[in-house]
């Protein structure tokens, strides 16, 4: 079966299309992690709000553009008030408690999200422009998931010129290489925390948004997508945006193929992903920083 | 007096000995129905031994739940598929419990701290999903029939709900009491101060890497244990036993009681077996005000109740100054 | 006799380089100092030495033997101890107990997990002998966190001292210290038994030109200079690049 060219063409789409998922809420997760050394796992929780609210707005009437152009702002609002209502006071006490609060949110989102729309899975429709399907070398493959991989490719340029060669790209950058240093050259390290977890937030809900049509909305998606999420970030390492695409790619394609080889251990071939790369790099494969401080 | 409010030990001991009397009372004390949660909470309380030796290390694991059901399916295996009897399966759980945790110890140790919290929750996460999905063990379905360890030989019939609390209960203090063994011997010591301060351990010559995959492999050892127990109790397999919420129910409960005291392991436990009981059944939500406790711990009471009280008493003592000579002008280091 | 050596040892941290063809070699028992202005790679240079950073080139010979693929663990293992520039101890700890697990790794008991750690009378003797070396034998059971600064130092001398190492690493063991806590030090640097070989990162040069056989100066990872104190203080190198004409006060060549 996977010698067939068109068929092994199609699964390497449906990777990519994957990876691109993947990555949306990567980076944010990963860059929060590395500048504000913050474990953030209700980053999955806000991209499963986004797609409530997508869901929301096309029961409403709303065409899927206007979800797509309004549920990740609001996603992004809800994070940012829950960064400065609770994730704030956790900021310096460590992983654990940053942990056991995220964790408390998921719970609470997720029993929250069950209260206000039930068990079942909601879908979202697809938008009219992109129901077709394109002919790519031979073979017939679906315009949204093309418009997808478009999205992730449109997203990795625009945070690539926006960390490198903007000031604010160059204020993130330094502050994952050294919090201190930075700190003391008089940057306020607060507002650039606020601006990254805001910009992060808000890509884990354009995540949400696009993922609906293909993956549904459902209670418990947050754990199921924050887990691969998790994982790509240990693999791609922590705090550098090739970390989060490399990351992304590995885990995609080893999540797509794994199913397709060996459905029984998918989560195996993710797993085994995962133990080569930390047996070789305990710290991911491209983390931001990467020498010991010592003097 | 004081000085033995100010012996952290003696207070934990104390505590320790005033829960296990408590249990007993309420074994003895309330009817039927209560025994299965009497039950339910002493076997939760093995599970968080297991999480709270682990913590000793400074290792927090968020896969538990993935050893927990190595001991149950292999329990279960080895009674309803291979059909052996139920002393030779709990044995059967305890090693595949070693050896899992031992493999996953091998990876998951290399790394620390949130990496490490990373590693056990994907590690559980391949379990339950091969779970959901095995045919051996009818997948989602779950499979039933699961027979409990058959001490009537020494006149104790574990099928008697008031018999197998007994028995749960009599398990967690002994886990309980081989743990607070091992916590003072020098092996815990040198984990406690793993747990401080890794680097200067290995500087002294200590194989970090060996003593955390030791505590690693001891507390997935405890861990199937527990999961043998839960499973003779529910009579029940499900892959839920794996599901990640399990792993956040043991962390939260440990945390309630108080990481790192031993014995804030099985309090936190009969509190949320408590808990649970009282609010599901009035309160159709439980997970949203899991939810909540879990945030309100993790901003109000990072200590746990034991923490708590071992401050308390702590400060309660506080009469001799501590031992202290003059400070140098140039503190450079705290 | 050299006990301990390095050749050619290079690091850097990708274009930084922090140690640069470091030839250095240290006689059994002798009392070595590292001196240098801050940022040479002094402690750099220790790190290397123990083991807790791999050099880039270059090797590190431990009595003749080639030791610089070991790791920090397996160097303590085999006798180089070091004690650190910050202070680096169990804070949870009393003073005994630092100390007691300290003689409980070195002695191979650590490993024990059926008896309490108060059963290893040995590893406790060894530890309240160590602590009256350093003088903290009023404080073995203070918790490390109650501890006045000057004592956190001594327990961290007094921690690499438990290892019973053929080599001893201090890295400016009286930073931050008051005059008299510094007289402490350095009467405890002298009266170490000649079995032991003593290598110091210090600024203090009272302490540097009174205790130490050999000096070694550090610069921008270089070793800018060897000798005795005496050489040392005569090397115009040295005065221009690190000590300025007055350090030596009267005494000092012109």
């Amino acid at each position: 079966m996977l010698l067939d060219p068109y068929f092994f063409a199609e699964q390497i789409l449906n990777s990519l299309q994957f990876s691109m998922l993947l990555f949306l809420l990567a980076i944010g997760l990963s860059v929060v992690f590395g500048l504000m050394d913050y474990l953030n796992l209700a980053h999955g929780t806000i991209y499963m709000f986004a797609a409530y609210v997508a869901f929301t707005i096309t029961q409403l009437g709303g065409s899927f553009w206007a979800a797509l152009a309004l549920a990740p702002f609001v996603a992004a609002a809800v994070g940012l008030l829950l960064y400065f209502l609770l994730l704030k006071r956790v900021e310096r006490s460590g992983h654990l408690a940053q942990v056991l609060l995220t964790v408390g949110i998921i719970y609470m989102g997720t029993d929250l999200m069950r209260i206000a729309y039930g068990d079942l899975p909601k879908g979202v429709a697809q938008p009219e422009v992109l129901n077709g399907a394109v002919n790519l070398f031979g073979i017939l493959y679906p315009s949204y998931r093309l418009f997808l991989i478009g999205l992730g490719l449109v997203v990795m340029i625009a945070l690539y010129f926006a960390l490198e060669r903007t000031r604010l790209g160059a204020l993130v950058r330094a502050g994952v290489d050294d919090r201190a240093t930075a700190e003391t050259l008089g940057i306020d390290i607060g507002k650039v925390f606020a601006l990254v977890f805001a910009i992060g937030t808000y890509l884990a809900g354009v995540g949400g948004v696009v993922a609906a049509p293909i993956f549904g909305v459902y209670p418990g998606m947050d754990v199921t997508i924050i887990i691969l999420v998790l994982i790509v970030v240990v693999v791609g390492g922590l705090g550098s945006l090739k970390g989060a695409i490399l990351g992304s790619l590995l885990i995609g394609f080893a999540d797509t193929f794994g199913k397709i080889l060996l459905p029984q251990f998918a989560m195996m071939m993710i797993y085994l992903v995962m133990a080569l790369v930390l047996t070789f790099r305990p710290t991911g494969l491209l983390p931001a920083r990467r020498f010991s401080t010592s003097g | 007096m004081a000085s033995m409010l100010a012996n952290r030990t003696f207070v934990r001991r104390a505590i320790g000995v005033v829960l296990i009397v408590a249990a007993l009372l309420a074994q003895q004390l309330s009817g039927f129905f209560a025994q299965e949660l009497i039950a339910e909470a002493a076997i939760l309380g093995i599970f968080t031994l297991s999480l709270d030796l682990l913590a000793t290390c400074g290792l927090v694991s968020f896969g538990h739940a993935g050893l927990l059901g190595i001991g149950a399916y292999m329990f279960g295996g080895v009674t309803v598929l291979m059909g052996w009897p139920p002393y030779v399966a709990i044995i059967g759980a305890v090693l595949a419990g070693i050896v899992m945790s031992f493999l996953v110890g091998l990876l998951a140790v290399r790394t620390s701290g949130a990496f490490f919290i990373m590693v056990t929750l994907a590690a559980a996460e391949m379990f339950y999903s091969w779970g959901f999905r095995s045919k051996l063990f009818n997948g989602a379905d779950g499979m039933g029939g699961i027979p409990r360890l058959d001490l009537k030989p020494i006149g104790l019939d574990l099928d008697n709900p008031e018999i197998f609390a007994l028995v749960c209960i009599a398990l967690c203090v002994i886990v309980w009491l081989l743990l607070e063994l091992v916590v003072a011997s020098p092996f815990g010591r040198t984990l406690a101060a793993i747990r401080q301060n890794p680097s200067r351990v290995a500087a002294l010559g200590g194989r970090v890497f060996a003593y955390r995959l030791a505590a690693f492999t001891a507390s997935g050892a405890i861990a199937a244990l527990a999961g043998a127990f839960k499973v003779q109790h529910t009579n029940f397999i499900s892959p839920d036993l794996v599901s990640w919420f399990v792993s956040g129910d043991v962390l939260i409960a440990v945390v309630i009681g108080g990481m790192g005291t031993l014995v804030g392991g099985p309090l936190g436990a009969a509190i949320l077996v408590i808990l649970k009981e009282v609010l599901s059944s009035s309160f159709g939500h439980w997970y949203l005000f899991l939810g909540a406790i879990f945030a309100f711990v993790a901003l109000a009471l990072p200590r746990g109740i034991v923490g708590w009280l071992l401050d308390m008493t702590g400060r309660l003592s506080q009469r001799k100054a501590p031992a202290v000579t003059p400070v140098s002008s140039v503190e450079a280091e705290q | 006799m050299i006990a301990l050596e390095t050749r050619s040892l290079h690091k850097s941290f990708g274009s930084l380089q922090v140690t640069q063809n470091v030839n250095l070699a240290f006689q059994q028992g002798e009392r070595s100092a590292i001196i240098g202005p801050n940022g040479a790679g002094k402690t750099t240079f220790f790190n290397l030495l123990a083991g807790e950073l791999r050099p880039n080139s270059g090797s590190i010979l431990l009595d003749g033997r080639d030791i610089t693929s070991l790791d920090s663990t397996s160097r303590a293992r085999i006798g180089i101890a070091r004690s650190f520039q910050r202070n680096n101890l169990f804070a949870d700890f009393t003073v005994r107990e630092n100390l007691a697990l300290a003689c409980a790794l070195r002695g191979g008991s650590a490993p024990i997990f059926w008896r309490p750690m108060r059963s290893l009378t040995g590893a406790h003797m060894e530890a309240d002998e160590v602590a009256a070396q350093v003088g903290l034998q009023d404080a073995l059971d203070t918790t490390v966190r109650n501890l006045s600064y000057g004592s956190q130092r001594q327990l961290e001398v007094a921690l690499a001292l438990a290892c019973r190492p053929k080599i001893l690493l201090l890295d400016e063991p009286t930073s931050g210290m008051s005059p008299e806590e510094t007289a402490r030090m350095h009467d405890l640097i002298t009266s170490l038994p000649r079995t032991l070989t003593v290598i110091i990162i210090e600024h203090d040069m009272d302490i540097v030109l009174d205790v130490a056989d050999r000096i070694a100066v550090l610069d921008y990872g270089r070793v800018l200079e060897q000798g005795t104190p005496a050489e040392i203080r005569a090397s115009t190198i040295v005065r221009e690049r690190y000590l300025g004409e007055d350090a030596f006060g009267a005494g000092g060549a012109s």
